[in-house]
């Protein structure tokens, strides 16, 4: 248990009445035949529970050291990394996004020189080309390359 | 030798040049896309894949066969052969409860008859009410009694709600006036047959294609179609005995996204024709199951007009609901 | 035709050249499928179907077997060296594969992944060709009622997945099968969960919510720990098994072979349920359970031996009744179908050539494949020594290629990056991502089977009581369920603590 259960016990328990609601909502059915919010219910319900009790844990037992948060500027921009190329792939097409990825992971939060970080996203999304769309067929979204 | 290149590139450019122009006006200059909506090993693949090969030679072009399954039945291979550029380059392969059911029971993103350009459809497979072969009921009129005699007890299978196959059963159900209860199993057909085979249900509403080798195999028994089956013309439709509003099947349709110009549709639209027609593509077809029977764009069209308002008006009859 | 001679005569067919290169082009191309994570076996099979409409039935269905088994073998492979299921079933080769990997042990791992693999794909194939059509119509028995309380029981044992609290296990379960049950109500074709997207109308894919909450995720950690990722690449100790290794995996293999094939022949059950509960199975047969998922041998070999031996059960069901058992045998069955055979009881009757050609060629490709994956090991052991930097990269694009390419969709890219950054903040504070998986693979299958059941006993729950098989898994589950809650109670944690 860490300090930051009670707030994560908190918010599960307010996403389980939500889910409870949307469970009513949807139709709970009977025991002979439960309707299509019968198991969203029930499982929001334990969820509920649960999470409470995390939230009472969280206050009145021991609570551990919580984890270190170091580079978060880094894991921001990692995941917003990742969030870009969803975004762009099908515009841009796969080898052009794909670049741009690398290169950006490589430069831009490994700080790694120029040279270094243009190569090596030319080589991968190069191979990863091959590999993916040559080799397997791999529908790959083409992009604005293709007209 | 520059100068030789500088020639060689400004022919090279000339021909770039030219072949674009002339692309535009001879389609098609690239391969075409088929979207399948349904994944891998479903019914719409392996229709495409029979017909792609005839196809591609009567457009002398590869056809090219894409995957976009999911949004419940096939609603989003759809709405991306809605939205694709109406260039001819992206087809697909859609199947009739996308057109006919599924904006009935949920909102879709696309308007199902002025969403499309329909080219052509290739027939399809009939529904039919199917028992295992060590079941006591020979006839649809045995089931149909003892269906009567304990109502709500018989059970039977179907591929899901909303299938045409779950609305040939509330048809029959109707028609009939018994209670059967209904069974929706999910994830193809093959629940829904193992739990047949098992005897965990008494019947099963499916298509054609799906039963036929267990029919062969003497594992099921076929009591009613909707259409007469070529192979068992003993299997007595549901007109024949008096069901007369049973009458929905699947059938497969060729589409492109709307307003497809008119000399892309007047190449495709011939060449679907051959493709559906070839002599060697029909049996393959049949054997497998399915009954080929081409119709045109306009015909097609039709059809879907008239279907689409058949499933809302029985939805509506039979009190099944939807959302 | 017996057995014997059924083999002797699809070795006969087998060991002609043709065949021979199209078996191995098979797991050669599914290796390569198999270790890239994301492109999954059903993807490949499909891509490669139409190179194959001009070939002959035989070899093509051997090729495409080839490749299915190859990716089987390839899956463990990412699993064990970047904590990233090369394909579903691999996603319990992770817990301890990745973890060995941590402790310099990633050749280990991979070996006995590989020979697990092998022996469990040889049992299984025995078992496919003397017992495939007596198992299939066993099998069919199952109904609704059995699925459920199988399901059941599979799910109780959430609580030896996790080594952290049992109480957030149990909450992250909850909150699996809450995720479960979004999209098409099977039953009323009611919208749940789904806010207008199309993409969750069929449910969550489970492809990029593993991929998302192993992953990503575990990429996101690595990049938030300067130190960690050093240790990773500066030890490597022995590259294959050690003798004490062989001995501590020789019953889990065979264990988790034979629970695989038994499990794999119900149709539906596919490869990823029962790799949870051969690893179940073992954690609670452990004399020491503490230690699994800090990355003990036993954790790697029963699982990847489980789903080997159970995709080649999910065999029984489609080539002697022809029932597809998985998506991937739906796809198989269609081309069948296209090739112009006609899958269903009297396949094997009508065309031995195609059952016994294929069961030869399952020998085959599984000595091939173990020929093939072991002098690969060392080769990807080096690949942990590649910088940090350098490896994240691809394996993000990996990823992100691997959840496009499952439905050529964006939607499942963007589900995948979402489950990334929720799995990393679940492992900060010390979630674990295991019960919630199970949760979301068991959650439809359980949902779907309680209603099917409830509707054809007409309303009456007892149908899960009497009868009996339904009633053993529902008292295994129960059983399951209250042993560990019994031992863990918290007075003796703080104890443990103090």
């Amino acid at each position: 248990m860490v300090k930051a259960d009670r707030w994560i016990g908190l918010f599960f328990s307010l996403f389980a009445f939500y889910v409870c609601v949307e469970g009513v909502r949807l139709g709970l059915g009977t025991y002979q035949r439960p309707g299509p919010g019968f198991i969203p219910f029930y499982a929001g319900l334990i969820l509920g529970v649960l999470s409470l009790a995390v939230c009472l844990w969280g206050f009145l037992g021991q609570t551990d050291k919580p984890d270190r948060w170091q580079n978060r500027g880094q894991i921001a921009m990692v995941f917003l990394a990742i969030v870009g190329f969803t975004l762009l792939v099908e515009w841009l097409g796969f080898i052009l996004t794909a670049f741009l990825l690398v290169a950006f992971l490589l430069k831009v939060v490994e700080r790694r020189g120029w040279g270094f970080s243009v190569a090596v996203a030319v080589a991968v999304a190069g191979a990863s080309y091959v590999v993916f769309d040559l080799w397997l067929r791999a529908q790959l979204p083409a992009g604005i390359l293709a007209s | 030798m520059k100068r030789s290149s500088l020639v060689s590139a400004m022919i090279l450019t000339a021909a770039a040049f030219f072949g674009t122009a002339v692309a535009q006006e001879s389609y098609p200059s690239k391969p075409i896309k088929i979207v399948i909506p349904l994944g891998p090993g479903s019914g719409n693949d392996v229709v495409t894949r029979i017909l792609s090969e005839r196809l591609g030679k009567e457009l002398n072009t590869r056809i090219e066969v894409e995957y976009k399954a999911g949004g419940g039945g096939g609603v989003i291979g759809a709405d991306f052969v809605a939205n694709a550029k109406p260039d001819g380059y992206t087809l697909g392969t859609l199947n009739s409860s996308i057109f006919t059911n599924a904006p009935v029971f949920n909102t879709v993103p696309f308007d199902p008859i002025k969403g499309f350009t329909q080219i052509a459809r290739m027939g399809g497979g009939s529904i039919v009410l199917a028992v295992r072969d060590a079941a006591p009921w020979k006839t649809v009129e045995e089931f149909l009694d003892y269906a009567k005699k304990s109502p709500g007890k018989a059970t039977c299978g179907t591929t899901g709600v909303s299938t045409s196959g779950n609305l040939d059963l509330e048809l029959l159900k109707a028609d009939a006036g018994v209670e059967i209860t209904h069974v929706p199993y999910k994830a193809g057909s093959g629940p829904n047959i193992a739990a047949l085979l098992g005897g965990h249900i008494d019947c099963a509403m499916q298509l054609w294609p799906v039963l036929v080798n267990h029919v062969r195999g003497g594992k099921l028994r076929p009591l009613a179609t909707v259409s007469q089956l070529r192979e068992y013309p003993k299997v007595p439709t549901f007109e024949q005995k008096g069901f007369r509003s049973v009458d929905l099947e699947v059938w497969f349709g060729f589409f492109g996204p709307a307003n497809l110009p008119a000399n892309v549709m007047a190449k495709l639209g011939p060449a679907f024709e051959k493709a559906i027609n070839d002599p060697v593509n029909v049996a393959k077809l049949e054997k497998i199951g399915w009954t080929v029977q081409y119709e045109g764009s306009a015909a097609l069209r039709k059809r879907i007009e008239k279907e689409l308002a058949a499933v809302r008006a029985l939805v509506k009859r039979v009190g099944i609901k939807t959302n | 035709m017996d057995a014997l001679e059924g083999l002797l005569y699809g070795l006969s067919l087998a060991f002609t050249l043709k065949n021979l290169a199209f078996v191995f082009a098979g797991v050669l191309l599914g290796t390569l499928v198999g270790v890239l994570p994301g492109i999954g076996p059903a993807a490949a099979i499909s891509l490669l179907l139409p190179s194959t409409f001009h070939a002959d039935p035989i070899s093509s269905m051997i090729m495409l077997c080839g490749l299915y088994y190859g990716t089987m073998y390839g899956g463990s492979t990412t699993s064990i060296l970047a904590n990233i299921p090369g394909e579903a079933a691999s996603i319990v080769t992770c817990f301890d594969g990745y973890q060995m990997a941590r402790q310099g042990r990633a050749g280990p791992a991979l070996g006995i992944a590989a020979f697990g693999s092998f022996f469990a794909g040889t049992i299984a194939v025995v078992g496919l060709m003397l017992l495939a059509p007596t198992l299939a119509s066993v099998a069919l028995k199952f109904g609704s009622p059995e699925y459920f309380s199988l399901m059941l029981m599979s799910l109780t044992l959430v609580t030896y997945l996790s080594h952290g609290s049992v109480l957030k296990a149990l909450m992250m379960t909850a909150l699996g099968l809450i995720l479960s049950t979004i999209g098409l109500d099977p039953v009323t074709t009611k919208l749940r969960f789904t806010y207008e997207t199309l993409v969750l109308r069929d449910g969550l894919g489970i492809v990029p919510v593993v991929m998302g909450l192993f992953g990503v995720s575990e990429v996101l950690l690595n990049v938030g720990e300067t130190m960690n990722r050093e240790i990773l690449r500066s030890k490597i100790k022995n590259l294959f098994p050690s003798l004490k290794d062989w001995k501590d995996s020789a019953l889990p293999i065979t264990r988790g072979s034979l629970l695989g094939f038994f499990l794999g022949i119900i149709p539906g059950l596919g490869t990823i349920i029962p790799t949870f509960l051969s690893y179940g199975m073992e954690k609670r047969l452990s004399k020491h359970p503490e230690k699994f998922g800090t990355g003990v041998i036993e954790g790697v070999a029963a699982p990847e031996s489980c789903n080997n031996a159970a995709a080649t059960a999910n065999f029984v069901p489609m080539l002697s009744l022809g029932i597809p058992a998985n998506p991937i045998m739906a796809i198989l069955l269609g081309a069948l179908t296209i090739y112009g055979l006609q899958p269903g009881p009297l396949l094997i009757r009508e065309h031995s050539d195609l059952f016994w050609g294929v069961i030869a060629s399952m020998y085959v490709a599984n000595v091939m494949l173990l020929v093939l994956n072991l002098p690969l090991i060392p080769l990807w052991v080096q690949l942990l020594k590649v910088p940090y930097t350098v490896l994240y990269p691809m394996i993000l694009l990996f990823c992100l290629i691997g959840s496009y390419s499952l439905n050529n969709n964006v939607g499942d890219v963007i589900i995948m990056c979402i489950f990334g950054l929720f799995g990393f903040l679940m492992k900060k504070f010390r979630y674990e991502p295991a019960p919630l998986v199970l949760a979301l693979v068991l959650g439809p299958m359980m949902e779907d089977n309680l209603r099917q059941a409830l509707l054809i006993s007409g309303g009456s729950i007892a149908t899960f009581f009497t009868r009996p098989l339904s009633a053993v898994f529902l008292l295994v589950g129960f059983v399951s369920l209250l042993l560990p809650l019994l031992k863990l109670r918290p007075t003796a944690k703080f104890r443990a603590q103090e």
